[in-house]
């Protein structure tokens, strides 16, 4: 009896072992493979560069389960909220490695880096990925596309894009004066080319004198380089590239305007001569409390940005005291102008899971997802059928400000653009410290643009 | 000396310079190799000879960083790492000890503040508008103090910082003077002026003269201050050259960094800083200071 207790004690204790066993090797046979990506805001909203990402790899591993496939994936994402350029440098620092270990899977990062990074051969060309993929990509807007080419290739895939804007106070309105209805009414003066940039100096400067802003707060800009500034070339009737040779173009007339023009609004007194000192958070707040009048050079994605942490203001107040245009144009009947950045995911040339990489940025690129990304940070639609996606359709915000991507432009991919965008910054700077007058910055930066790009600008 | 000596002093000297090979010299030697390539963002070894030196004659920027450069390294060094560090330790070594401590205790903080933290407290006080902490002390609504005193402001920065190295050597000199000279000059007579111009200044030339020479190289190569607070701007008005360099190889928005030139930059100032040191060792005779001594005391 004893040994046939044994006996039936020794067969259960083999078959729980064996049950173990098999389900370890079962589960040994589950492989786990590690997608990397470095992603970016710095906009804190802009987290769901990286969320998105992380909820795309979810659902692949629940397709990959469902049909019974041996391999899962985990996605290890970063999400840098300091500065572009910080974000861009240590990327660079390690691609130029060329080391699996340090290097990502999928970067995060903006259109102007395709030129530098596929020439480096550091990305990988995506047409084929692209091609595979049809079905999703092909109501991707088309201008898009563009950003994302490089020497006919298609080396991104597009994140999302935003617009710059004119941010004014509709409350600093109604102090000065204005009825209900020609606040509303002023974007479509700006549509029409009935506000010029003129129009705009002078009502800043209505507002200093009446005092419903304080010297030097009526008119305020970003304090850094960037594409906005491109803007202000485009509304003077210049251009920043040649079509035809794809070289950048030093545009002296439109420039020399523009810069004229900083002038003017340090000399009215709206705007500070020391803007390019006055931190961003700085910026925000005194905007957000409603201490500035008109911010120049704002994007889209402020909207979502001032209603977190640390500004906490209200949709319903932006609705009330805060509207948009686009920038105005320089002459009556002219047409105003945007610029617009647009974000892409890049495959890295050493990535061990090309495929996989692609696949998770092919469904981080769903409508849902991409829509949660444009709504909760202020960005605008990468493709057609999110415009008829409910939560977008019925997102008031999203809907109004998509309009200003009719009057947008993009900067060109070019190597050296950074470099273009970076010294007219100075040369703006410049003029409005009180340093340098117009004319000399403007002979001084045409002289910069030579001696950097040699035979790569034309001087118009 | 006999062979075994030299081989012992060089023993001895081994840790030290294998040190300055691998941490000054090799570095110094890659730059200089670099300088005369045009490595940009793909890091490729692409030798151009000297392209990058001619494009420093003609680049536009060069003149005013080299005057800017000058007026940064002599100012903070004349005004506040010679002589305020001088007067610093002359004044906390003429009171009580522990009050001289406390003293210099204080003017090390800035030291050792992080140098984030110590940009971020001076753009804070210099900030343009009414709520920086300059502009709401005096009353003013608005003031670019970078705007309008931009050497003032790159000066005064870096010189609370340096002169606090000048202090504690300048403060460790002076207690070391033997305390006989200062009672014979007392028993004498001597004012409080004369026993420094008479037995203190002169005793301590040494520990100024180094001070004067490590701080003109050790303000030739810093920026990280200037980065921080000005930007070097207004308008290149406080871009240094060694910030220049750093701004050329590593500070583009897009990537599309220019370590060749970036790196030539830095060379000349490598040269700069030899030819600097030769002038230094031979102005102030420092063979002279390292020579061992005629007399010796038991």
């Amino acid at each position: 009896m004893k040994s046939l207790k044994s006996l039936i004690s020794f067969v259960l204790v083999v078959i729980f072992v064996m049950s173990v066993a098999s389900f370890a090797l079962a589960q040994e046979e589950v492989k786990t493979i590690t997608i990397k990506a470095w992603t970016v805001g710095p906009d804190d909203p802009s987290i769901t560069r990286k969320t998105n990402l992380e909820e795309a790899a979810d659902r692949l591993n629940k397709y990959l389960e469902a049909i019974g496939a041996n391999i899962r994936v985990k996605m290890d994402a970063t999400f840098c909220t300091t500065k572009w350029a910080d974000f861009k440098r240590s990327n660079l620092l390690a691609l130029q490695s060329k080391d699996p270990e340090k290097i990502v899977d999928i970067v995060i990062t903006g259109h102007e880096d395709i030129g530098p990074y596929a020439m480096a051969d550091y990305i990988i060309p995506l047409d084929d990925y692209v091609a595979k993929y049809s079905e999703v990509y092909e109501d991707f807007f088309p201008a898009l596309w563009n950003c994302a080419k490089f020497k006919g290739e298609i080396w991104g895939i597009p994140q999302d894009t935003e617009c710059r804007i004119t941010w004014f106070r509709k409350d600093k309105l109604r102090a000065l004066g204005w009825s209900e209805e020609e606040i509303e009414n002023l974007p479509m003066k700006v549509e029409k080319g009935e506000f010029i940039l003129e129009d705009l100096a002078q009502l800043g400067k209505k507002m200093v004198d009446a005092g419903v802003v304080e010297k030097r707060k009526g008119i305020w800009h970003r304090p850094t380089p960037g594409t906005d500034w491109f803007q202000f070339i485009f509304s003077y009737g210049g251009e920043i590239s040649d079509p035809e040779t794809g070289k950048l173009v030093v545009d002296k007339n439109a420039t020399l305007k523009v810069l004229q023009y900083i002038k003017k609004l340090v000399d009215l007194g709206v705007t500070p001569g020391a803007m390019s000192q006055i931190a961003w958070s700085d910026i925000h707040t005194a905007w957000t409390k409603g201490e500035v009048g008109i911010f120049l050079t704002g994007g889209s994605w402020n909207w979502a940005e001032w209603q977190r942490d640390p500004y906490n203001v209200s949709e319903e107040d932006e609705w009330k005291n805060i509207g948009w245009f686009p920038i105005p144009a320089a002459v009556k009947g002219g047409k105003p102008v945007s610029v617009s950045h647009p974000i892409v995911h890049l495959i890295t040339k050493v990535s061990p899971h090309k495929d996989l990489a692609f696949l998770i940025v092919t469904l981080a690129s769903s409508i849902d997802l991409n829509t949660k990304h444009a709504l909760g940070s202020g960005h605008l639609a990468i493709r057609e059928s999110q415009l008829a996606f409910r939560p977008y359709a019925e997102a008031k915000y999203a809907k109004e400000v998509t309009k200003v991507l009719r009057y947008t432009n993009f900067a060109p991919n070019h190597a050296k653009a950074p470099f273009y965008w970076e010294t007219l910054f100075e040369a703006i700077a410049g003029v409005e410290t009180g340093e340098v007058g117009p004319e000399e910055a403007l002979n001084f930066w045409v002289e910069r643009m030579k001696s950097e790009l040699g035979d790569q600008v034309i001087v118009k | 000396m006999g062979g075994s000596a030299y081989l012992k002093i060089f023993l001895f000297l081994l840790p030290a310079i294998l040190f300055t090979v691998i941490f000054f010299i090799t570095p110094a030697v890659i730059t200089t190799i670099m300088g005369f390539t045009n490595m940009d963002y793909r890091f490729q070894w692409n030798f151009v000879g000297l392209y990058n030196y001619f494009k420093m004659l003609v680049d536009p920027l060069v003149p005013k960083i080299i005057l800017t450069t000058f007026v940064y390294t002599f100012g903070t060094l004349l005004i506040f790492n010679v002589a305020f560090g001088l007067i610093l330790a002359i004044l906390t070594t003429s009171i009580k000890e522990k009050n001289g401590i406390f003293f210099r205790t204080i003017w090390l903080l800035p030291r050792f503040t992080p140098p984030v933290v110590y940009g971020v407290i001076w753009l804070w006080i210099l900030s343009p508008m009414k709520e920086g902490l300059l502009n709401s002390f005096l009353g003013y609504d608005y003031m670019p103090w970078i705007s309008n005193f931009p050497w003032q402001v790159i000066i005064i920065t870096n010189g609370f910082i340096g002169a606090s190295m000048g202090m504690i050597i300048f403060a460790s000199a002076i207690k070391s003077i033997s305390k006989d000279y200062l009672w014979a000059a007392k028993v004498d007579g001597a004012s409080w002026l004369q026993e420094i111009g008479y037995i203190i200044l002169p005793m301590i030339r040494w520990p100024v003269a180094f001070i004067t020479a490590y701080q003109t190289l050790s303000l030739l190569t810093s920026y990280e201050y200037i980065l921080l607070i000005t930007e070097g701007g207004p308008y290149f008005k406080s871009t240094v050259w060694s910030l220049y360099s750093y701004k050329v190889a590593f500070s583009s928005y897009a990537g599309t960094y220019e370590f060749g030139y970036g790196a030539a930059l830095a060379t000349v100032l490598v040269i700069v800083g030899i030819i600097a040191s030769i002038f230094y060792w031979r102005i102030f005779k420092f063979k002279e200071m390292m020579e061992e001594p005629k007399i010796d005391v038991v």
